[in-house]
């Protein structure tokens, strides 16, 4: 069942970390009760009125416009749609930040995902090269169709965790790029 | 719009009509049958036990596993559903058997009226050498370039001479851009005859290849054709489908501003024409190509109904897969030509789980929210629901959006305006491209051909300023909610126990 905030009392600062293909923001969000939310990103901030609505969706006002946002969200990850767009962004809260630090990995990392099932037929490039953003790691073969998978930023090629004939799950990372 | 010359029979024409597809395409022909008062007999594969067709059709069955090989091309286990269920015709809808003589001829082997051509019609549109062949004898326009299978690298190279660079080499057994090569320098010929004969042969078991001029920066105009067993063949004028990607359509537009009212005609009576050689009967569609200079030429006949068919009954008023059903029971169609009129425009918009920033490959996975629009001037004809699971095994075609406006760019604001109240979350999809096409200057100017994707898209730039800031701001609240709800109260905005946060904690011990 889905409730989406609730449109009670006032609560604590919430901070995180997004990050989205190359970028990364810095959003905070204070609940102000009653439906309504301050939103900052990255210094932007909005006052929101949101009201859950239909499954996933939330009904926002700021300034008096408009708008409606479906997420559908899986640990971290956020799949949200706008007017038809998709944008898949991470979600870190303060916890989750230092967790990552703690392990070693950079702010700037970012996991390369097996977005469908299918198998790893080629290896493009080297553990430890520099990559461009948009450039091919590897390639997967899925529906019958090779599936170039593309650096979501460019950096170094941290990690390769697949193999050429290894079956993947959609969802398994396959890369990891910092 | 087309008036109707008769009434209805008051006795079904058939009592249970097999349907031997799935998808959006089933879920139009179960629609068609239920208006007519037919029984439909949906077929599923195993992981279709739950698709949208075996939800609306009155009897379903199993036909085996996923691979189409073994379930929706099983012309064994397709028939042996017919007999079982007492099915007196089968449709084929488009895809999978719809252009198999084989199929055909098995049906009426086997007593079944198939909702479509007779096999012969459809043997001889299938070849498209015999196509062009026949098409040519009965003076219809085709492409200049040669009537037999070229073979060998010495006798390519001379017809191509004789042609004129650029030349097209295209595979005899089939379309979609498989075994096809543009060749433009005579170097090249050798190299390409190679690669387009095998990949014609591992796509079709065919290695025949021809050559024909290419035709630069082309137009695709396409005829609707209706056929009855009494012999009346009428056209119900054009679509222009030029908005491909990977030589399958995307956008298609009734009627086309590549014509004038004079190429309109002359283009519906070729259409005709072309029909009528073959004896045609039931809904077809002659394909023509426009050169800059709008002289058509004629490309391929599809011997059955198109996923574009929507925008000709939007501008018609003519349910062709209705119409189908009719002549395919013996009815004579109940149209002249003089009674089809087009009127206003429309234009269809293919809704595909699709990635285009990364070449457009299917990007399959489960639909967590859908949201249709609706409203005036609007249809959506979709073979899915909030909850299903778009597989890998199939075509990713979510739904055809199709706007219909009093002329072109009302067509064109409201299928923007639907494509901005269609929501689907989970697979990524191509609605924001549609949105992108829509608005780009050189659509609404009408120039378009069949290089317009390529041309002018680039994967996206991202939107700047509050719409930049929404995605974040959603996300946000989405996990603002997940952290002040009671510990198990997350909905779809915290999916837990989903493969992803296994992954993660996979991966966290791992470390």
């Amino acid at each position: 069942m889905s409730k989406g905030p609730r449109a009670e009392a006032p609560g604590r600062p919430v901070r995180y970390t997004a990050l989205a293909g190359e970028a990364t923001y810095t959003v905070e969000v204070v609940p102000l009760g009653g439906g309504r939310f301050r939103i900052s990103i990255d210094g932007r901030t909005r006052e929101v009125d949101s009201r859950p609505t239909s499954t996933g969706t939330f009904s926002l006002l700021i300034d008096n416009a408009t708008a409606e946002v479906s997420v559908v969200a899986r640990g971290e990850e956020f799949a949200v749609a706008v007017e038809g767009r998709t944008h898949r962004l991470r979600l870190l809260d303060e916890w989750a930040l230092r967790q990552r630090k703690r392990s070693g990995a950079g702010e700037g990392e970012r996991e390369v995902r097996a977005v469908m099932p299918g198998k790893v037929v080629a290896i493009l490039a080297e553990v430890g090269a520099t990559v461009e953003r948009g450039q091919g790691l590897l390639v997967i073969e899925a529906m019958k169709m090779e599936n170039e998978i593309a650096a979501p930023r460019a950096g170094t090629l941290k990690e390769l965790r697949v193999a050429p004939g290894q079956a993947v799950e959609a969802g398994e990372i396959l890369a990891i790029v910092d | 719009m087309a008036t109707s010359r008769s009434e209805r029979p008051a006795r079904p024409l058939f009592r249970r009509v097999l349907i031997a597809n799935r998808g959006e395409i089933a879920v139009r022909v179960i629609r068609a049958c239920r208006e007519l008062g037919i029984e439909s007999v949906a077929v599923f594969s195993e992981p279709d036990r739950t698709a949208l067709h075996v939800r609306q059709a009155d009897h379903a069955y199993p036909i085996g596993p996923a691979a189409p090989t073994e379930s929706y091309l099983s012309i064994d286990k397709l028939l042996g559903v017919a007999k079982a269920a007492g099915a007196e015709a089968v449709h084929p809808g488009y895809g999978f058997l719809a252009e198999r003589t084989a199929f055909a001829e098995a049906c009426r082997s086997a007593g079944l009226v198939l909702i479509g051509p007779t096999p012969e019609a459809m043997a001889a549109m299938g070849d498209k050498l015999e196509a062009r062949r026949i098409m040519s004898r009965a003076g219809v326009p085709v492409v200049p370039g040669t009537e037999e299978p070229v073979s060998s690298e010495s006798e390519v190279t001379r017809l191509a001479g004789e042609i004129g660079f650029p030349v097209l080499l295209k595979a005899a057994g089939g379309g979609g851009g498989k075994g096809m090569r543009l060749v433009e320098r005579p170097g090249d010929l050798a190299g390409a005859l190679r690669s387009a004969r095998s990949e014609a042969k591992s796509s079709f078991g065919d290695d025949r290849v021809y050559i024909e001029r290419a035709i630069l920066q082309p137009r695709h105009v396409e005829v609707q054709v209706l056929g009855d067993s009494q012999g009346h063949i009428i056209h119900l004028y054009e679509r222009e489908c030029s908005i491909q990607r990977r030589h399958q359509k995307v956008i298609e537009e009734s009627p086309s501003l590549a014509i004038d009212q004079t190429t309109r005609e002359a283009m519906g009576e070729v259409a005709v024409k072309a029909a009528r050689t073959v004896n045609y009967t039931g809904a077809g569609t002659i394909e023509f190509l426009v050169d800059p200079a709008r002289k058509f030429y004629f490309l391929e006949m599809n011997t059955r109904i198109q996923v574009e068919h929507p925008i000709t009954e939007a501008v018609t008023g003519v349910d062709l897969v209705k119409a189908q059903i009719e002549v395919a029971a013996g009815l004579p169609l109940r149209y002249r030509q003089e009674d089809i009129v087009q009127r206003g425009w429309a234009i269809e918009c293919r809704v595909y789980a699709e990635d285009p920033e990364n070449h457009f490959l299917p990007a399959p996975g489960k639909i967590e929210v859908l949201r249709v629009p609706s409203g005036i001037g609007i249809r959506d004809d979709s073979g899915v629901y909030e909850g299903f699971e778009v597989s890998t095994n199939y075509d990713p075609l979510l739904s055809k959006l199709v706007a219909w406006g009093s002329n072109r760019n009302e067509a064109i604001e409201r299928m923007l305006r639907a494509l901005r109240e269609y929501t689907v979350v989970g697979p990524t999809t191509n609605l924001a491209f549609h949105r992108w096409a829509l608005e780009h200057p050189a659509f609404r100017a009408g120039e378009i051909d069949t290089g317009f994707i390529a041309r002018h898209f680039r994967p996206g730039a991202p939107p700047d300023g509050l719409a930049a800031d929404l995605p974040l701001i959603g996300a946000a609240l989405a996990a603002v909610s997940r952290t002040r709800q009671a510990p198990n109260g997350a909905g779809v905005a915290a999916a837990p126990g989903s493969r992803w946060r296994e992954l993660a904690r996979r991966e966290a011990l791992r470390e």
